[in-house]
């Protein structure tokens, strides 16, 4: 796996964010943990009901599966595969978060080639 | 059936809150502060290698566009201290050297003052052990004062040794166990904590920067570890057998959701004390050092009130006495200082220092730091070499709170906005701030610059210097282009290339400008040269207009 590249991002209030790149093995582990970690205080709660939510709805769905093997293998396939889908997305939807919300790439480990073209901040935001 | 649920929970909660020994409850901020003291002795290392290699990353990124004017504003609220005038730019100055000597003796007498109120409290403590003895009240008041000493000697002397003091306090404890009529394991363990929470609180340099957060951290994990086992309580619904219902697999994420948040809501909590603390500092009404003696202070009296095992002492006996002597203390300390008129005047000095191996060395110019923060603000460039050296209370703050890269600049701005983000004003105790500068990869040099055109003196570490520093070499053609090196008191020794040093200042800047002073590393009166040579060229007419 790719070494995580960082980034700093900050928005027009001057409000600064640092932001991970890649695969997040805090949200693989648990999705509340990477929200603190971010300090996404507002995204808190949802880290929480979503992965519960999640889980009573695929446990009810495995009920009715007759085999109780058939259950138990799903569950677990279930469970990699719902941890994989939460490390794989959390960065990649923290940083789409940060461009809806205005936040600008400021400063980054990542080569001068892959710079996205950005309007500058001095530009829009009269930089002293 | 949800009705039975609640039946369940409710009785299993109940049995949790009667069935639990009362002392226990108060015996939790004990194991607390223990468990955070322990953690710091194991983590520390840890801590402070993912610290570094972190500051290091920083300093590897690369500016791609400047930041707006509002993210320096917003670094000038939340770091520097608006309301407080910035005390480097009094138009006529009164001599550095007197102001040094009165904002010392104001902090002497402040802490010694403070230290005799926490020693007092061993005549109150005394009395509330098993079979007091007549010469106990006394004895307990000389050994608080040598345990009491530790903090006290942080906050006055920092670049002072602690190791007579810390052996004077080995001796004090050994005898002290030797008149033990019944000396027994417990009393071991007692005296290797009161020995070894001093030194990991007030003696070594780096690990008393990391004692207090990481208290605080674990501190949220305990309580963490505490919620989450009344989160297993709806654990109690979930029916025994071999197939589970719905509604079991309901109270099992219920467990598990509950579980998890109990963890974070402890981890939030430890976060937003470290946010609160880290914000006194800032605001000046706590410093690095102050943090650290009154850590030492809690540990002291808490160790010892948790001794006192006569039978009519009570949980909140202990607990009441705790917080009042603490308060007490702090209370003397703050209203000792506030009786004593402050002077407001200071000078800015840069500090352009370079890596050495040699530990003894480095303890020179943190010595030079640590004195000069009583004659103003000290500002320099923090380097990877300086990053474990330099670990300040509230960077390891902004660590453990995921907020680390706030500290850094990335960009260089004009000289008015970058000072208006320092910290240049007097604490409330009267020291000035130790200002570190990290910088991204793209933006140390032109900072360098601007440092330069804000400081009044500048101290240039010379020490190993020699064709292959580039980094000195660009500040060394800077200072001279500027025409500041009469502004510059410069520490060498052996290795100094002084040829090279010529060659990169030949032609540059005004004609026949010369060093204010040379100071060889290695005189054993190389600290109070340093300081007179800095006070002299700060009192000064080169250092009265920065330019």
């Amino acid at each position: 796996m790719a070494r995580r590249k960082l980034s700093l991002f900050i928005n027009g209030h001057g409000r600064s964010v640092l932001h991970r790149s890649g695969f997040s093995w805090l949200a693989f582990v648990g999705l509340p943990l990477w929200a603190l970690h971010r300090r996404l205080w507002w995204a808190l709660p949802l880290t929480l009901l979503l992965p519960t939510a999640l889980h009573a709805a695929v446990n009810a769905l495995l009920e009715l599966l007759p085999s109780t093997d058939a259950q138990g293998l799903l569950a677990i396939v279930w469970l990699v595969a719902e941890s994989w889908t939460m490390g794989h997305w959390a960065n990649r939807w923290h940083l789409w978060w940060l461009n809806w919300r205005g936040y600008q790439l400021t400063a980054t480990e990542l080569p001068p080639e892959q710079w996205p073209d950005a309007p500058t901040l001095a530009a829009t935001q009269g930089h002293p | 059936m949800i009705s039975a649920c609640w039946a369940q929970m409710g009785a299993a909660l109940h049995t949790v809150w009667v069935d639990m020994d009362r002392p226990a409850w108060w015996v939790l901020p004990a194991l607390v502060v223990l468990a955070g003291l322990l953690g710091a002795l194991l983590l520390a290392p840890v801590l402070q290698w993912a610290y570094v290699r972190r500051v290091q990353r920083y300093m590897g990124f690369r500016e791609v566009q400047p930041p707006p004017r509002a993210w320096w504003d917003r670094q000038a609220r939340q770091f520097g201290r608006a309301p407080a005038p910035d005390a480097t730019a009094s138009a006529a100055p009164a001599p550095l050297a007197p102001c040094m000597a009165q904002r010392q003796a104001r902090i002497r007498r402040a802490t010694l003052a403070a230290w005799a109120v926490l020693a007092a409290g061993g005549l109150i403590i005394a009395p509330l052990q098993q079979d007091p003895g007549i010469w106990d009240p006394l004895l307990m008041v000389l050994f608080i004062a040598a345990l009491g000493a530790q903090p006290a000697l942080v906050n006055l002397r920092p670049d002072g040794s602690k190791w007579p003091l810390l052996a004077g306090i080995a001796v004090l404890t050994t005898v002290a166990l030797l008149f033990e009529g019944n000396l027994d394991s417990d009393d071991l363990i007692g005296a290797a904590v009161l020995l070894s929470a001093p030194y990991l609180v007030g003696v070594q340099r780096s690990l008393r920067a990391l004692v207090v957060p990481l208290t605080v951290l674990l501190g949220g994990l305990v309580l963490g570890a505490a919620l989450a086992l009344l989160a297993l309580v709806p654990g109690q619904c979930i029916t025994s057998g071999a197939d589970p219902t719905g509604g079991d697999w309901a109270a099992l994420g219920l467990v598990v959701a509950g579980v998890v948040a109990a963890f974070a809501t402890g981890l939030w909590l430890s976060g937003r004390v470290l946010d609160g603390l880290a914000r006194l500092i800032t605001r000046g009404w706590l410093s690095d050092l102050s943090v650290v003696a009154f850590s030492g202070v809690v540990l002291i009296t808490g160790l010892l009130v948790l001794a006192a095992d006569a039978p009519s002492v009570t949980a909140p006996l202990q607990l009441g006495f705790w917080l009042g002597w603490v308060l007490a203390v702090v209370g003397t300390y703050a209203w000792v200082l506030r009786r004593q008129p402050l002077p407001r005047h200071g000078r800015r000095l840069l500090m352009l220092r370079v890596f050495s191996p040699d530990r003894r060395a480095e303890r020179l110019l943190d010595a030079v730091q640590a004195r000069w923060q009583l004659a103003g603000p000290v500002l320099q460039i923090g380097g990877p070499d300086l990053v474990k050296l330099n670990l300040d209370i509230h960077e390891v703050i902004a660590f453990v709170n995921f907020r680390l890269h706030e500290l850094f600049q990335p960009a260089a701005v004009p000289a008015d906005v970058l000072a208006r983000s320092l910290d240049l004003g007097l604490d409330h105790e009267g020291r000035f701030r130790v200002n570190e500068l990290f910088c991204f990869d793209t933006s140390w040099k032109a900072v360098v610059e601007q440092l330069l055109d804000l400081s009044h003196v500048v101290l240039l570490d010379l020490r190993g210097f020699g064709p292959a520093r580039g980094g000195t070499a660009h500040e060394v053609e800077r200072l001279a282009d500027r025409g500041l090196l009469p502004r510059v008191v410069v520490v060498f020794d052996e290795h100094t290339d002084w040829a090279e040093f010529q060659r990169r200042v030949a032609g540059r800047g005004p004609s026949h400008q010369t060093l204010a002073q040379k100071v060889d590393a290695r005189d054993r009166q190389a600290l109070q040269a340093i300081t007179q040579g800095l006070v002299a060229v700060a009192d000064g007419p080169t250092a009265t207009s920065p330019t």
